[in-house]
Parts: C-alpha cells; sequence; structure tokens
C-alpha cells in the first residue's frame, strides 16, 4: 500500500486508487468536478515524489514544472507528499536592500532573496502595522531574475488609500523586515521552442513581471523576436525606460513599443521610444493581425488581461500558449 | 477500435478545444452567452464536453447538463449554433463525415437536458 502525506494527514491509498478516490474515502474533502481529467478542479500539488504522467495531462508546461498533477488521474506508484495548490507556502522574513521612488506613484523595493522562484511569479507580503493592528496580505509580481540579481524586486504602486503602499511609502526603510510568503503564479518563461516569437503585453506596473520575464527568456537564449509592448493611461505612467532602452541595445532581438492610452484613438507611431498614442487593444489589432505561433504575456489589471487574451486567442494564439497574471485590486 | 480512439484521443480534443471555442466566440448568436466566464475555466468545460461528444471518458450526467444550462434560456437556435461550430470544427481538422454524423448524434442526444425540456 502507497501512502500520501497531506499536511500532517497520512493517507493510504489502495491499489488501482486514485489520489482523490483515497482522500474522498477517507473524510478529507477536496473539491473535484468531472473525475474525467478535464475540468481540473481537484488540482495539488507535490511537493516530494514521483508524479504519474497521466496525471499531468492537459496540464500547462509551467504547471508541470511547478510539481500540479490532478489528484482524479493521479495512481501513485510511490510515495507522495501534496498539499492543495493554492496554498503558498511558509512565510519567510525579507530585509528591504533599497528603496526608491522610480516614478511619481511607483516604488521599488529590493529585497533579499530569501526564496527561490521564477521571474513573473508573484508572491504575497503579509502587513500588520502594529502588533495589535489587522493584518492585511497583499500581492506583488517579481521583476528580478535571480541568474541575474541578487535581491528581489517589486514595483509597489502607491495607491491613494492602500494598506500596504502607503505604509510602503511613508514609514517603510532600507534594513526594515517584511514577511513573505510564495512565490505563487504560473506566467513566467519556459525553455522550450526558443524560436517561438514571444508577445508580452503590459499596463501600468504590469511591466514588473515582464520586467522579469523578457529578461529571463534573453538570458536563457531565447532565439525568436521578443516584442515588448507596454501601455499606459498617460505618459507620466511609463518608467525604466532607461534600463530597457539598454536592454533593446544589447539584444537587437527585443523590440519595444510604448503606448499611451489618452483620449484620441489615433494611432501614431512616431519611434519606437516614445509613446504611441492610442487605444492599446486597437494597437495590437493593427500590429500584429494573427497571432497565431506566438506565445503571449499579458500583465496588469483584471479587466485588461481579460479583454486581451480574448482578442489575441480570437486572433490565432492557444490557450495554452497565453500566460497571465491579472491583478486584482485591493486598497 | 471506439469514436474516441479513431478520431485521436486527448491530443485530438486538445486541438479541437482552441478550434471550437474560437468558433462559438465568434457566433453573435451565442458568443454573448461567453462574456463573463473566465477562459481558462470555459476552455476546460469544452474539453469536457469535446470530449462526451467524441465518445470519451466522462462523467457528464443529465442532471449536470440541467443544472448548469438553467439560467440561460436557451432555444433551438442556440443548440443548433454549436451543433453547426462542432460540424465545422471537425470537418477543419479533416474528420470524415460518417464519424461527425455519429458524434452529433451524441450532441444531439443530451439537447432536451441542456435546453431543460
Amino acid at each position: 500500500m502507497i501512502e500520501i502525506k497531506f499536511g500532517d494527514q497520512t493517507v493510504p491509498v489502495d491499489a488501482g486508487e486514485s489520489v482523490l478516490d483515497s482522500f474522498l474515502r477517507n473524510g478529507i474533502d477536496l473539491p473535484y468536478g468531472c473525475r474525467g481529467g478535464a475540468c481540473q478542479s481537484c488540482m495539488l500539488v507535490a511537493e516530494e515524489g514521483e508524479i504519474p504522467p497521466a496525471a499531468q495531462v492537459g496540464l500547462k508546461t509551467t504547471q508541470k514544472q511547478l510539481g500540479y498533477f490532478l489528484s482524479c488521474q493521479c495512481i501513485p506508484q510511490s510515495p507522495l507528499q501534496v498539499r492543495l495548490a493554492e496554498q503558498a507556502g511558509q512565510i519567510q522574513e525579507s530585509k528591504v536592500l533599497e528603496r526608491d521612488e522610480i516614478a511619481p506613484n511607483i516604488l521599488r523595493l529590493r529585497l533579499q532573496p530569501v526564496l527561490s522562484y521564477q521571474p513573473g511569479q508573484y508572491l504575497n507580503i503579509w502587513h500588520q502595522k502594529s502588533a495589535d493592528s489587522p493584518q492585511f496580505i497583499r500581492s506583488y509580481s517579481i521583476a528580478s531574475v535571480p541568474e541575474l540579481d541578487n535581491f528581489i524586486e517589486l514595483h509597489i504602486k502607491i495607491i491613494e488609500g492602500g494598506v500596504f503602499s502607503q505604509w510602503a511609502k511613508n514609514e517603510l526603510s532600507v534594513g526594515d523586515t517584511l514577511r513573505l510568503q510564495g512565490p505563487i503564479g504560473e506566467c513566467f518563461y519556459v525553455t522550450e521552442q526558443p524560436e517561438q516569437p514571444l508577445l508580452l503585453i503590459g499596463i501600468g506596473t504590469g511591466l514588473a513581471p515582464l520586467f522579469g520575464i523578457v529578461r529571463d527568456a534573453l538570458q536563457k537564449g531565447h532565439t525568436g523576436p521578443v516584442h515588448l509592448v507596454i501601455a499606459a493611461r498617460e505618459k507620466q505612467g511609463f518608467y525604466m525606460q532607461g534600463a530597457l532602452e539598454n536592454l533593446s541595445r544589447d539584444y537587437p532581438q527585443l523590440d519595444m513599443t510604448y503606448v499611451c492610452q489618452t483620449s484620441n484613438g489615433e494611432i501614431d507611431e512616431i519611434s519606437s521610444f516614445a509613446p504611441i498614442q492610442g487605444d492599446i487593444y486597437a494597437y495590437i489589432k493593427t500590429r500584429f493581425p494573427s497571432t497565431k505561433g506566438m506565445r503571449v504575456y499579458l500583465c496588469g489589471a483584471a479587466s485588461f488581461v481579460r479583454k486581451m487574451k480574448k482578442q489575441v486567442f480570437l486572433s490565432g494564439t492557444g490557450m495554452r500558449d497565453i500566460h497571465a497574471d491579472a491583478f486584482l485590486p485591493c486598497s | 477500435m471506439s469514436l474516441y480512439e479513431r478520431i485521436g484521443g486527448e491530443p485530438a480534443v486538445d486541438a479541437a478545444v482552441d478550434i471550437f471555442y474560437r468558433k462559438v466566440l465568434a457566433d453573435d448568436r451565442i458568443s454573448h452567452f461567453f462574456d463573463t466566464v473566465d477562459m481558462d475555466t470555459q476552455a476546460a468545460k469544452q474539453k469536457a464536453f469535446l470530449t462526451m461528444v467524441f465518445g470519451g471518458p466522462n462523467h457528464y450526467s443529465g442532471k449536470d447538463l440541467r443544472d448548469g444550462h438553467k439560467h440561460m434560456a436557451l432555444n433551438d437556435i442556440h443548440f443548433d449554433a454549436v451543433i453547426e461550430n462542432l460540424a465545422a470544427t471537425l470537418k477543419e481538422l479533416g474528420v470524415g463525415d460518417g464519424d461527425i454524423n455519429e458524434i452529433a448524434a451524441i450532441a444531439n442526444s443530451v439537447k432536451d437536458d441542456v435546453l431543460n425540456r
């Protein structure tokens, strides 16, 4: 008999039985739907042990890399240690190494690299102003690349009334400790098909994960064209142009465009480093009428990600080639 | 060989999902039903649906189909639109007419459940 470790429980699995069935039989309530490997609602993550290939059929490559599997399709041949797919792991303390207001409303934090991650994933900051105040959890995407940077970089958008961002702006100093949990998320670069064209589109601080993903792809030797399109509501919303300019000088395959979404809907291409005026959706439609065969990364506000995801899918990108990091609003 | 195996099994379903979903989203008769759903969740549902109509392993039940579609006020036009898109998808994938008819028959067998009749 094979045993599965789940938190502090040990669950016995009968021969030929799936992990889902054994959990349900032993009174562990897992979410599930079709039991046929299609709906993916019974997904778990293996922290240790060997996942039978059949339990990962239909998952994205990024999910497979992270050890995700479908418990209804998993008939284990050896012991496993598993957890629920949405749990993000232990909380770790990390000191602030640098803090800079790199744009009017954007605070860049560089933290001790206390956890391993893929650029483009995100982490949770557990924030409590003082011992007796309530605890808040805020998620931020990671802009750094572990092989290139000896820090974890986050771009904090300063929001009026923002619980964490206002505190970080006004009270957080270099040397202070933050409590991090993660990493989480499946929006990152994987080394397969290095010749595949990449299209990365971000709005606002959606640049943070994209900056990580682009540099990761380039340093891992991606050979295909890399199109990075950054949009902002107004000109002041763009940041880090210097770093991006250096990057595109080092890597000629990188093609950079800024789209400034001010009132008039006209597309007026001036040069690759002066922002184009216009609507991001119209710009992408005109510039990339077919996105067939491209791998697409979308980062930024949830409404943007949702709309653009549909657009690039309809213009030809396969569902599995669309990677997205949707920022959810919270104050 | 079963219909599901003849079609090409799970990889064929994967290939069909993108084509089918794209057709559904572009079809004015039914696209509005998909405006507010999460695309990844919906793609997984379409995969389960296609697996079912291809005669593959599935756990669709009449009750699920009834409950899942109850709130949508669907009629024959909507159902037929889905069947048309399904047939066009299969044609695009090079599935033979005989198999297409067999698949359409499976899809039609759940019509009353989907339309809550």
